[in-house]
């Protein structure tokens, strides 16, 4: 797809699926450096990506994809990351209003505290159940097995009760 | 709380991140070399460090060679596992000091990864065998300054150095093999990172 496809699209489907790469992003790099590192990455594997395309899937399930396997890896390598590499100075996103996000809702952060301490995996299935993807969906997006995705989900519902269970609403 | 409240948070959360994002399309648009670039010039370095060390190896054993200067069955391998050293960073010479890769073409930069991996392709075999000798050279001396094990006159003492030697070969081939696989999988990679960001600049926007 690579060769009939041309920059100026590749940007309209980055543009039209930004909430999807902005939310696997902050979701898994919380340091605002290794998140540049990230969206740097998920668009080079996003172009290389796209000569594999297959127009029988989703294009926002081909994005999915691609994205959560970048940011699983980079999340593994992310502890490595102290070995004098500099980040990228400019990131992909620009917010409306920068100020917004220190005025987080208590929901919201109480949202986000629970995802983050998921493991790699348990925070792509939750994304995934989050953004309305059934579990064959997911399965086939993250290739793992729907059994297993189903396990994860229970696990999940488990420790949102027990996290919830203990702290006010 | 269930998984339905979290469901809505997570909604209304992107609802308002919907509006509040904006694509930076210019950076998209300049696919940055930063990766690839911090990546390579951390093997380069990697590498240069390694080619400094085969010299200071090689003065080592030779410092060593000089204290037992008349004892000729621990002097000679010191001398050989120095030459050795020496030979490796001659070798080592050929590679390119890092540069700025920003400021030359990416088919210039590409090169400059491919010699890099042909070099490292070539030098792997005989790499991992001369820091082998250069072990086993220093190794009796090692054992006599240390242990006062004098391998040369006690039986059991040499079967100790035999069983040492092929312990630090075993290693040194399966820590060689790994860091090797490791380099070859990395740079390829980086390789086809600059391709693609190549395919995409001549694209046009």
């Amino acid at each position: 797809m690579n060769t009939t496809i041309d920059k100026e699209e590749f940007i309209r489907i980055i543009r039209e699926n930004r909430r999807i790469i902005y939310k696997i992003v902050y979701t898994y790099c919380s340091d605002p450096d290794d998140r540049k590192d990230l969206e740097q990455e998920m668009l080079i594997q996003l172009w290389q990506s796209l000569k594999n395309y297959d127009s029988n899937y989703r294009l926002s399930t081909w994005l999915y994809k691609v994205c959560l396997n970048v940011a699983i890896s980079h999340y593994r390598k992310e502890k490595k990351h102290t070995d004098g590499r500099e980040s990228l100075d400019v990131s992909i996103f620009k917010m409306a209003d920068e100020g917004q996000d220190e005025i987080m809702s208590e929901r919201t952060q109480r949202l986000h505290t629970f995802i983050n301490q998921l493991d790699k995996l348990n925070k792509a299935v939750i994304i995934l159940h989050l953004e309305g993807h059934s579990h064959k969906e997911t399965a086939d997006i993250l290739g793992i097995s729907e059994s297993n995705v189903g396990t994860k989900m229970h696990r999940i519902k488990n420790l949102l009760k027990q996290n919830f269970s203990t702290t006010p609403n | 709380m269930e998984l339905n409240d979290l469901k809505a948070f997570w909604n209304e959360d992107a609802d308002k991140l919907s509006n509040r994002i904006n694509l930076n399309e210019k950076v998209i648009g300049e696919m940055k070399l930063e990766n690839v670039v911090n990546g390579f010039l951390s093997f380069l370095n990697v590498s240069l460090w390694g080619r400094n060390l085969a010299l200071v190896y090689s003065l080592i054993s030779v410092v060593c060679a000089l204290f037992v200067w008349h004892e000729y069955q621990y002097s000679i391998p010191l001398l050989i596992g120095a030459a050795a050293m020496l030979w490796s960073f001659v070798h080592h010479l050929s590679i390119e000091e890092p540069k700025d890769y920003f400021k030359i073409s990416i088919v210039e930069f590409q090169k400059s990864i491919c010699k890099f991996r042909i070099h490292t392709a070539r030098a792997k075999k005989y790499d991992t065998s001369i820091v082998i000798v250069w072990f086993l050279t220093l190794l009796p001396l090692c054992l006599r300054k240390i242990f006062g094990m004098d391998v040369y006159d006690n039986t059991q003492y040499l079967i100790a150095l035999v069983v040492l030697d092929v312990v630090v070969v075993v290693v040194m081939v399966l820590f060689s093999r790994y860091i090797y696989k490791v380099y070859d999988r990395e740079l390829k990679a980086a390789e086809s990172h600059l391709a693609e960001i190549l395919t995409f600049e001549k694209t046009s926007l």
